[in-house]
């Protein structure tokens, strides 16, 4: 009968149905263990349904999750607006009452660098090493807006890397925390910054997307998306669009980002040995920055009376706000009155930016 | 490698310059918009 | 004397774990103020009894506002 002989029950590989596993796994993640559940559940059921034969979904042209990976991720819309939403979240309060942890944010950059170097002498290409550093910036729309630009066969496993290790960052970045700094550095209670007035919130996100932006031209589809959301939210006047920016919008374009990142990842693209490479390599990335932004923060201390944090240093790394959260958590089992996560905020969306020119810069090299 | 190498150090310099810009706006910015006694409010 | 209590860090009123004249010793949990969606607990400054308390759940509080006066006893 017809009917059997167009079953994609046929042509089923061992391949698909290891990735099913896969699927399977990030799914279980996302609603058992609520690992970043917005992202990997689609993810996941992406992979699953991706990886399930003749069903034409991915393929060009026609195929649905295609026109949502193709218009939405190819053709770059979608990361930026997600950034959108985030400048909506975003307060910069801790960063403008301090604007001296904006350096931390810069240090944590420096994993991507490392990582990136790392990876084309184990033989990726220049544009497969940037991708696979930019992981370290542990940012998920921006790591997909470059993989989209550079390297569009690795963005399934750089995303996924990218989401499962920011999620895992309460794991990863204490261990490093206490080996790279002493107790008593670890009890050090910061002086508040002072307060911040409406219009210098207000001013912010218009200099920032300037100065940023003739600075780095090839980082402004992310930047200007940010800090017109940012600019959204300080203004107070435009509460609707400010309103859909962190919620609609962002949920919107969550759903097509998650599925079309899912339905790259065929058994054919993703089960490679580099992508284990790149997942070993990410993990490093995420432990670089980590060690790198806390270094920094030493050494700032060496020149200043008013002495940081280096805990605070950390989260650079700029998974928001879940870095600044684990800071907050090792900070108070040194001294438990010390309340560090509105301190560490500020290399927290300082990273965010830094990732953003670090891709940007990648960019304008590399096409 | 001369190429990685060259977008090792221009992508570190880079992301400090950037950001190192960006801290003096903030101070700039601190000094036009940031007037203590006068916290605006909604 | 009486001591004030300040707020730690900006955030809401999670839950007030003690009322007016509770006896309380230094280092106690006095309530606890969520912010980034982490609880944060606030500690007694010194030992005493709880002679105000100037907040309540849902609360949206400053850096620097007063939540509570403690008598020192």
């Amino acid at each position: 009968m017809v009917f059997f002989e167009n079953m994609g029950l046929l042509a089923l590989t061992p391949g698909m149905v290891f990735m099913w596993v896969i699927g399977l796994v990030l799914i279980y993640l996302a609603i058992t263990k609520k690992y970043e559940p917005l992202l990997l559940l689609p993810i996941g059921f992406g992979i699953l349904i991706t990886n399930l034969p003749l069903s034409s979904l991915m393929a060009p042209g026609e195929g649905l999750i295609w026109r949502f990976y193709h218009y939405g991720i190819e053709w770059e819309v979608i990361p930026p607006l997600i950034f959108l939403g985030l400048g909506a979240l975003t307060d910069f309060g801790a960063l403008l009452a301090q604007p001296r942890l904006i350096f931390l944010g810069a240090a944590a950059q420096v994993g991507v660098y490392v990582t990136f170097f790392i990876a084309y002498s184990m033989g990726f290409s220049l544009e497969e090493a940037a991708t696979i550093g930019i992981i370290g910036g542990a940012d998920g729309p921006t790591t997909i807006y470059l993989a989209a630009k550079l390297a569009p066969h690795l963005l399934g496993a750089c995303a996924v890397a990218a989401y499962s290790y920011m999620a895992l960052v309460p794991l990863i970045m204490p261990p490093i925390m206490k080996l790279l700094t002493t107790d008593a550095e670890r009890k050090i209670r910061m002086k508040k910054g002072r307060k911040v007035t409406a219009r210098e919130k207000v001013f912010f996100p218009i200099i920032a997307a300037m100065v940023i932006i003739l600075l780095v031209p090839a980082s402004a589809p992310l930047i200007a998306m940010f800090m017109m959301g940012n600019l959204f939210r300080e203004s107070k006047v435009v509460e609707r669009l400010n309103e859909t920016s962190q919620n609609s919008l962002m949920n919107i374009v969550t759903i097509f980002l998650g599925v079309s990142i899912g339905a790259t990842m065929s058994a054919d693209v993703f089960l490679r040995k580099e992508v284990i490479f790149i997942f070993f390599l990410g993990l490093f990335a995420f432990m670089i920055s980590t060690a790198s932004g806390i270094m920094l923060a030493k050494f700032m201390n060496l020149f200043t009376s008013n002495k940081i944090n280096p805990l605070v240093g950390a989260a650079g790394v700029s998974a928001v706000p879940m870095a600044a959260r684990v800071v907050q958590k090792v900070g108070a089992e040194a001294d438990k009155g010390n309340y560090l996560l509105m301190f560490a905020m500020g290399p927290n969306i300082a990273g965010v930016i830094g990732t953003v020119i670090a891709a940007g810069i990648f960019i304008s090299i590399l096409k | 490698m001369q190429a990685a190498i060259e977008i090792f150090i221009n992508g570190i310099s880079g992301v400090f310059i950037g950001l190192t810009v960006l801290y003096a706006a903030i101070k700039i910015n601190k000094l036009i918009a940031g007037r203590e006694p006068d916290k605006e409010k909604p | 004397m009486a001591t004030e209590v300040l707020v730690p860090l900006a955030g809401n009123i999670w839950v007030v774990l003690v009322n007016v004249g509770d006896e309380v010793e230094e280092d106690d949990e006095l309530l606890v103020i969520e912010a980034l969606k982490m609880e944060n607990p606030v500690y007694c400054p010194c030992d005493g009894v709880v002679s105000e308390i100037r907040v309540k759940k849902g609360d949206v509080v400053e850096d620097d506002d007063v939540l509570m006066i403690i008598e020192e006893s």
